[in-house]
């Protein structure tokens, strides 16, 4: 019977009623959203990154990154990249072969650092996409070669040209030499790659290095956007055996990894203070119309109501309310965080960082943690705010408290 | 470049053939520098925007793997030493006391700042064996011209060389670099023919880029001796320390 | 008009509670709202300043073409009257000269490329904290000397300790070959992503030696009261130094800048939402306050109050709370912000960015996080009570006198 009175007591004051659940309502559609705003975000920093040159991680032999020694290959290269492919986390792995070296044009000569890559298997990166002049490189011609913009023009050389790559044989250091014919022009918008990094074909760079089939880099993309979000330790220490070392974007590019830190930690004080707002309104709102209600309260003791009836009468009308509210501001919060989901938030395009644009629009991620937790946040909050006014309401003197003031 | 790689070339007694073969020409002028082993003082001026220099040393080749250089003038380098064996180079500088190898990527910079590098040393292209060549019309008629393209298999940025040759002595006179484009961008120029030994060879070397102002790099050559017996411990790292 | 006012101030204390909780909740709003804004951009503050003290510093002064792209000789003459020039500007808290050069660096058998800069030791350590984080070793004398300190990879590549001799061979401004023997006196230490790992470092003067650069420099780092700055005063500074290119941080650590830029547009959002609530909460509260009275307000009406009159003396009512609540709540804020920029929140974990270890969030004491949430608490609440003032003001008496 309690409860019933309890939702008739909410009906019959409706818009009463409806401010509270408005509060509490949107307060929780907000926390919803702010989460999945925030998740999207993150998410995007790190695929965007990530889809970009560096991938999701990235195996090497052990100091090679630190030294570059063109010997350092990765030990039992083409196993090692099969072992990958077949791993069933993994979506795609590519090799890559990096040495430093000299291009030479008829007016200059500079000092590159050359990536031999697979230019159909490349499309874990967005180089393609990079290119602005010319053409992206072809597998079936060996001899081209794609520069950046800004070393185009310290060359004086554009889409056609020939130059000459001097580079080192791995383990005799002697020196090698190919002419190559640039097919295309890239612009990374990143200083240093596109004043100094050149690509070709993977298999002329291991002939001028005379490293056979062998690579230097195996750069991998996981299935999973969990596994991108969260790369697995222990797939990571499996395939860092022997002399090799397999490393995700978070030690790769550690600066993402600590903006993300960053941003979260602050979002997430954040949205303690956002949960701190709506608890504190939803508490003022549930006195305030409490204590109005002191007459009426006066009287059901009046005419003998027990307190106890009265207090718990109380809770179930804030539970009722809160109850209510969770619906209104989760269906709200995760109906605008899907929508979102879908058209994707597009204010934040342009925004370029480590040579790749944030192409992609932020999607709100929903996850189930929203949709539990936050509305038994609130619902539990409504109900302790309730507590006090229920206790005074249940101690109020009939008398006292009919005296309209 | 192309042009030190000419510097270290043996030069044949050459019979003077009355052939006008223009592939004995060519031959001629790829070997004029080319010897089992050779000595020269060599004078070298470059000039850049920049600063401008003189050294002046002693090098000693043996064929076109080896190559010891010493620097007797300015006072500052005086001591330095370069040596070169196949494709390692090592560097020596009395101030410090060691010998320091220079990386592979190094090597292809330019040496001591002129407009020739040290990959100079590594190629052994020929304007024989890499380029084809053909007569073309000139403005003198007592000189050659001949128009050189380079094979397909050959490893070069240059488009085509222009070889002026003086009828009378087979002496180069220039040597014109043009990119695929067909722009001149530069020209090396022989002058000051002199007989060292038996051999008559241009002693003076002018390097001119085309479009950059205020380059140039100009070699003079002085007492050159060619295939003379080297001591045996020329071309080593004890060599290159010793006190000189 | 003053009838009102006295009228609302006595309603407003006659309903001591209503009163009380509308002002608490207004109140507490405004806190929390300020010390989020402050928390957030207070560690972006850090961040940046961390960052730019530790790499770049604020502005850099260079030859027309260096940023672009580097030369020894693209270089600065006559830049000892800089420190005259730069003395009267009260922005600028330090500055420090650098020669910057390639060079080959070798030990033993090893020899690689690096990047040599020279260094005041006693002018870099006044403006940047680069020379702070020591793996191992000590800082460079402060007189001209042959020591050198080594970024970690370089060291690592060379596999070098502290008291080592390495050769520097370079070649110099005037073409000669320079080459000298050095004794490493520090190491850098490993962060994960310092700019200063392959680098280098010898005393300024030893380095224009070595270079033939005579009295010339590449760089002129200046640090300012605050990062924030640095646009305007390089701008300011562009005027003084015609023929040289002055650049403020944002453009020389493009990568860095853009980064935080992203950041901060994601951060924004969050804010909308929290100022969003924030209204909504303050909106509710008045409302409530409002619309509770409908049965004073019929009377008021009763007694022959003019509607005009009603409307104003609930808008004065809200104005009243609002302003005091902001009062109270400035002292607080004021209070709770300035203890958490000096203390912060220590995070689980320390965070590197740029090389440095953060250990904390930190708020921030300034005007921004105070004005941001007085505006849209005040707009909010006297926004929100036009139109229950308005409905107030038009109640029928008989009806609202009937109303519970």
């Amino acid at each position: 019977m309690i409860t019933k009175l309890g939702f008739r007591n909410i009906f019959r004051n409706k818009r009463r009623s409806i401010i509270t659940c408005l509060i509490m309502g949107l307060g929780l559609a907000a926390l919803i959203f702010a989460d999945a705003f925030l998740r999207g975000l993150n998410e995007n920093m790190i695929t965007s990154v990530t889809s970009s040159f560096i991938g999701d991680g990235q195996l090497h032999r052990k100091n090679f990154l630190k030294t570059r020694e063109s010997e350092k290959t990765v030990e039992n290269s083409e196993q090692t990249l099969s072992e990958l492919k077949r791993n069933p986390l993994i979506k795609l792995a590519v090799p890559r072969t990096i040495a430093s070296g000299m291009i030479s044009s008829p007016t200059d000569v500079l000092p590159i650092a050359l990536y031999g890559i697979t230019p159909d298997e490349e499309k874990i990166s967005s180089i393609k996409d990079t290119v602005t002049l010319g053409n992206y490189l072809s597998s079936s011609v060996p001899d081209q070669i794609m520069i950046g913009e800004k070393l185009a023009k310290f060359l004086g050389s554009t889409v056609g040209d020939k130059v000459v790559i001097t580079t080192a044989q791995a383990k005799t250091g002697v020196l090698s030499q190919e002419m190559f014919r640039i097919v295309g022009i890239f612009k990374m918008k990143n200083k240093e790659m596109d004043s100094s990094m050149a690509f070709i074909n993977i298999a002329k760079a291991q002939e001028l290095m005379g490293i056979q089939n062998d690579f230097h880099e195996i750069v991998f993309k996981f299935e999973s956007k969990q596994s991108i979000i969260n790369p697995p330790q222990y797939f990571l220490n499996s395939f860092s055996q022997g002399d090799n070392e397999a490393l995700s974007w978070k030690k790769l590019v550690p600066a993402i990894d600590a903006g993300i830190q960053l941003t979260s930690y602050s979002l997430y004080i954040g949205s303690f203070i956002l949960f701190a707002i709506i608890a504190l309104s939803t508490m003022n709102t549930l006195f305030m119309s409490l204590y109005e209600r002191m007459y009426e309260f006066g009287i059901m003791k009046a005419i003998g109501t027990r307190p106890s009836f009265i207090i718990k009468l109380i809770v179930i009308e804030a539970a009722a309310l809160a109850f209510v509210s969770s619906i209104f501001g989760t269906l709200v919060g995760g109906g605008i965080t899907l929508i979102t989901k879908m058209t994707g938030i597009n204010h934040l395009t342009d925004v370029e960082y480590l040579g790749t644009t944030i192409k992609t629009a932020i999607r709100p991620l929903p996850s189930t943690h929203q949709y539990i937790i936050y509305p038994l946040a609130i619902f539990i909050f409504a109900i302790i705010s309730s507590i006090y006014p229920a206790l005074s309401a249940g101690r109020i003197n009939p008398s006292k408290s009919m005296r309209r003031d | 470049m192309k042009a030190l790689s000419l510097i270290f070339i043996l030069l044949f007694p050459l019979i003077s053939s009355a052939e006008e073969n223009i592939k004995s020409i060519v031959e001629h002028v790829d070997k004029l520098y080319r010897s089992n082993s050779s000595v020269a003082e060599v004078e070298m001026q470059i000039v850049n925007p920049n600063w401008e220099r003189t050294l002046r040393m002693n090098i000693a080749t043996e064929t076109m793997k080896h190559t010891f250089i010493d620097i007797l003038y300015p006072n500052k380098e005086k001591g330095s030493g370069t040596l070169r064996k196949s494709s390692e180079m090592w560097n020596f500088f009395p101030k410090v006391g060691k010998v320091v190898k220079v990386p592979p990527s190094m090597m292809m910079s330019s040496w001591m700042g002129s407009d020739f590098n040290n990959d100079d040393l590594v190629k052994e292209t020929t304007l024989t064996d890499n380029y084809t060549s053909k007569f073309v019309s000139g403005a003198d008629k007592n000189n050659y011209y001949i128009e050189l393209t380079p094979l397909k298999s050959t490893v070069t940025v240059w488009g085509k060389i222009l070889l002026t040759v003086r009828k009378d002595n087979k002496m180069p006179i220039t040597e014109e670099y043009f990119d695929e484009k067909g722009v001149k961008i530069r020209t090396l120029s022989f002058s000051d023919y002199k007989k060292f030994g038996d051999r008559l060879i241009p002693a003076k070397l002018e390097l001119i880029p085309e479009n950059k102002a205020n380059q140039k790099t100009v070699i003079k050559y002085s007492n050159m001796k060619f295939d003379l017996k080297l001591p045996d411990d020329t071309f080593t790292l004890i060599n290159l320390q010793r006190k000189r | 008009m003053t009838f009102f006012l006295r009228l609302a101030f006595r309603n407003i204390f006659r309903q001591k509670r209503r009163s009380l909780f509308t002002i608490l909740t207004i109140m507490g709003s405004f806190i929390l709202c300020s010390v989020a804004i402050g928390l957030v951009y207070g560690t972006y503050e850090k961040v940046i300043d961390t960052f730019t003290k530790g790499h770049s510093g604020h502005i850099q002064i260079h030859a027309k073409g260096f940023l672009e792209r580097p030369s020894l000789f693209k270089n600065i003459r006559d830049w000892e009257q800089f420190d005259e020039k730069i003395k009267g500007n009260p922005d600028i808290t330090s500055s420090t000269p650098r020669v910057i050069g390639s060079s080959l660096i070798s030990v033993g058998e090893k020899t690689t490329g690096t990047k040599i800069i020279g260094i005041d030791p006693e002018k870099e350590a006044q403006t940047t904290t680069i020379m702070t984080n020591m793996e191992m070793g000590r800082t460079l004398a402060l007189t001209p000397s042959n020591e050198i300190i080594l970024g970690n990879s370089l060291s690592k590549v060379l596999s070098v300790k502290i008291g080592d001799t390495v050769i520097l061979m370079t070649q110099s401004a005037d073409g000669s070959m320079s080459n000298d023997k050095f004794t490493v006196v520090g190491i850098l230490s490993e962060s994960r992503d310092a700019m200063e790992a392959r680098n280098a470092y010898i005393h300024i003067t030893t380095a224009q030696d070595f270079f033939v650069l005579g009295n010339r420099i590449h760089e002129y780092v200046i640090t300012l009261k605050s990062y924030e700055l640095a646009k305007k005063v390089a701008k300011k500074l562009e005027a003084n130094f015609s023929d040289l290119e002055v650049a403020s941080w944002e453009e020389i650590e493009t990568e860095f800048f853009k980064a935080m830029k992203a950041d901060q547009t994601g951060i924004w959002i969050d804010l909308g939402i929290m100022l969003f609530i924030v209204s909504i909460g303050v909106l509710n509260t008045v409302l409530m306050t409002i619309l509770e009275r409908t049965r004073e307000f019929g009377i008021l009406k009763a007694i022959g109050t003019r509607p005009e009159g009603i409307f104003i003396m609930v808008i004065l009512e809200t104005s009243v709370l609002a302003f005091v609540s902001i009062a109270i709540g400035i002292f607080f804020a004021l209070i709770i912000n300035f203890k958490l920029s000096q203390i912060g929140i220590p995070y689980p974990m320390p965070i590197e960015i740029g090389g440095m270890a953060l250990h904390h969030l930190y708020g921030q004491l300034s005007f921004f996080n105070i004005w941001v949430p007085a505006l849209v608490v005040s707009l909010s609440s006297i926004g929100v009570s036009v139109i229950p003032a308005i409905r107030a003001a038009q109640i029928v008496p008989v009806k609202a006198i009937r109303s519970t």
